[in-house]
């Protein structure tokens, strides 16, 4: 039951424009489930940008907003629960 | 307050407000988010239309670049000067500056100090990041005793340059302004090792939101950002972040100075 409930829960998003990213670090340590790392790929300025995984290093995204607030570039489009 | 009419911004979404340039600002640098917060703040209020900023020298220079206002670009340090005249002679319009320390502390004490006292309607956001940023990594006069820069190499000394310069206390002493505040705006680090909070940011956002307020109340509004400068600091974002709740934090505490018309108490 809880499991079939969790499935149509909507899911956490954050949308992140890798062009605009930095690589600054700051959304990766406000993140309190550790769901952004920098990826090894770079972006067109030449930065390693940040990516987003659901299913964090401490659990699933709660879309608390955290990186939004803290990220000084614009880069983090958008935090949203989607539907699946 | 959210005018009714105001169409409804999606929470943590992109704000109409930005133009969609990439900021030139270096990683990890408040002036950056600032920015998305003035962004956010004038799109709830729906204040495009009639809002004017002032961009001064320094980061925030390219400001208009990445808000989508209308903007003047006063000389060095004469941003209220400047705000003063738009705002007298179109007092619906909300004007406001971002400054940083170099321009409102420095050359702009004055301009700050004598606008502050006759307590004109306009809001002056100040980013203190303790040095000159644009221009190389000099002695500003909030640099900290002891921190070194490559005008004072071996460290800001007491009997040459003297102590720093508290100016929202400054401004704070005056009758003059309605909102004073400062807010301590990097992420700070927490007993947690890697992890780091963001209450700077909520806090700052809350400060934008009250500086609009007071304004169009009627009121001066003076809200300090201390921030970070870590290219010029020399250091990684990260070091940046803790040298600034290390050092600047206990230097310049945040908190409300000023609030003549109880928007804290909301």
């Amino acid at each position: 039951m809880a499991s079939a409930l969790l499935q149509v829960a909507p899911q956490a998003h954050v949308e992140v424009n890798a062009e605009l990213c930095k690589g600054c670090d700051l959304c990766v340590v406000v993140c309190p489930q550790q769901n952004l790392r920098l990826s090894d790929r770079f972006n067109r300025m030449g930065y390693h940008p940040v990516e987003f995984d659901v299913h964090g290093r401490k659990g699933d995204c709660t879309a608390c907003g955290l990186c939004y607030w803290a990220c000084p570039d614009f880069a983090i489009v958008s935090v949203e629960r989607r539907r699946q | 307050m959210i005018a009714a009419s105001a169409p409804r911004e999606a929470k943590f979404g992109p704000s109409s407000i930005w133009t969609g340039t990439p900021t030139h600002y270096c990683a990890g640098c408040e002036h950056g988010t600032l920015t998305h917060l003035i962004a956010k703040a004038l799109a709830e209020r729906d204040a495009r239309e009639r809002t004017v900023m002032v961009s001064s020298v320094g980061c925030s220079v390219f400001a208009h670049e990445y808000l989508d206002l209308d903007s003047v670009q006063a000389p060095h340090g004469r941003a209220p000067a400047v705000m003063t005249g738009i705002k007298r002679a179109h007092p619906e319009l909300l004007v406001f500056s971002v400054q940083g320390d170099g321009d409102a502390a420095s050359i702009g004490l004055l301009e700050l100090l004598h606008a502050a006292n006759r307590g004109e309607p306009i809001t002056i956001f100040m980013v203190n990041n303790a040095i000159y940023g644009m221009t190389g990594g000099q002695m500003a006069p909030t640099t900290p005793v002891g921190m070194v820069t490559t005008t004072s190499p071996e460290g800001r000394s007491v009997p040459q340059a003297g102590y720093p310069l508290d100016t929202t206390k400054l401004v704070a002493s005056l009758e003059g302004p309605a909102y004073v505040r400062r807010v301590f705006f990097p992420i700070s680090p927490t007993p947690a090792p890697d992890f780091f909070n963001a209450r700077g940011a909520l806090e700052g956002m809350q400060a934008v939101r009250h500086a609009f307020d007071a304004q169009e109340k009627g009121g001066f509004a003076f809200v300090e950002f201390v921030s970070t400068c870590s290219v010029n600091w020399k250091m990684s974002v990260l070091d940046a972040k803790r040298y600034a709740a290390q050092v600047l934090a206990p230097l310049f505490p945040s908190g409300v100075l000023r609030d003549r018309f109880g928007l804290e108490r909301r």
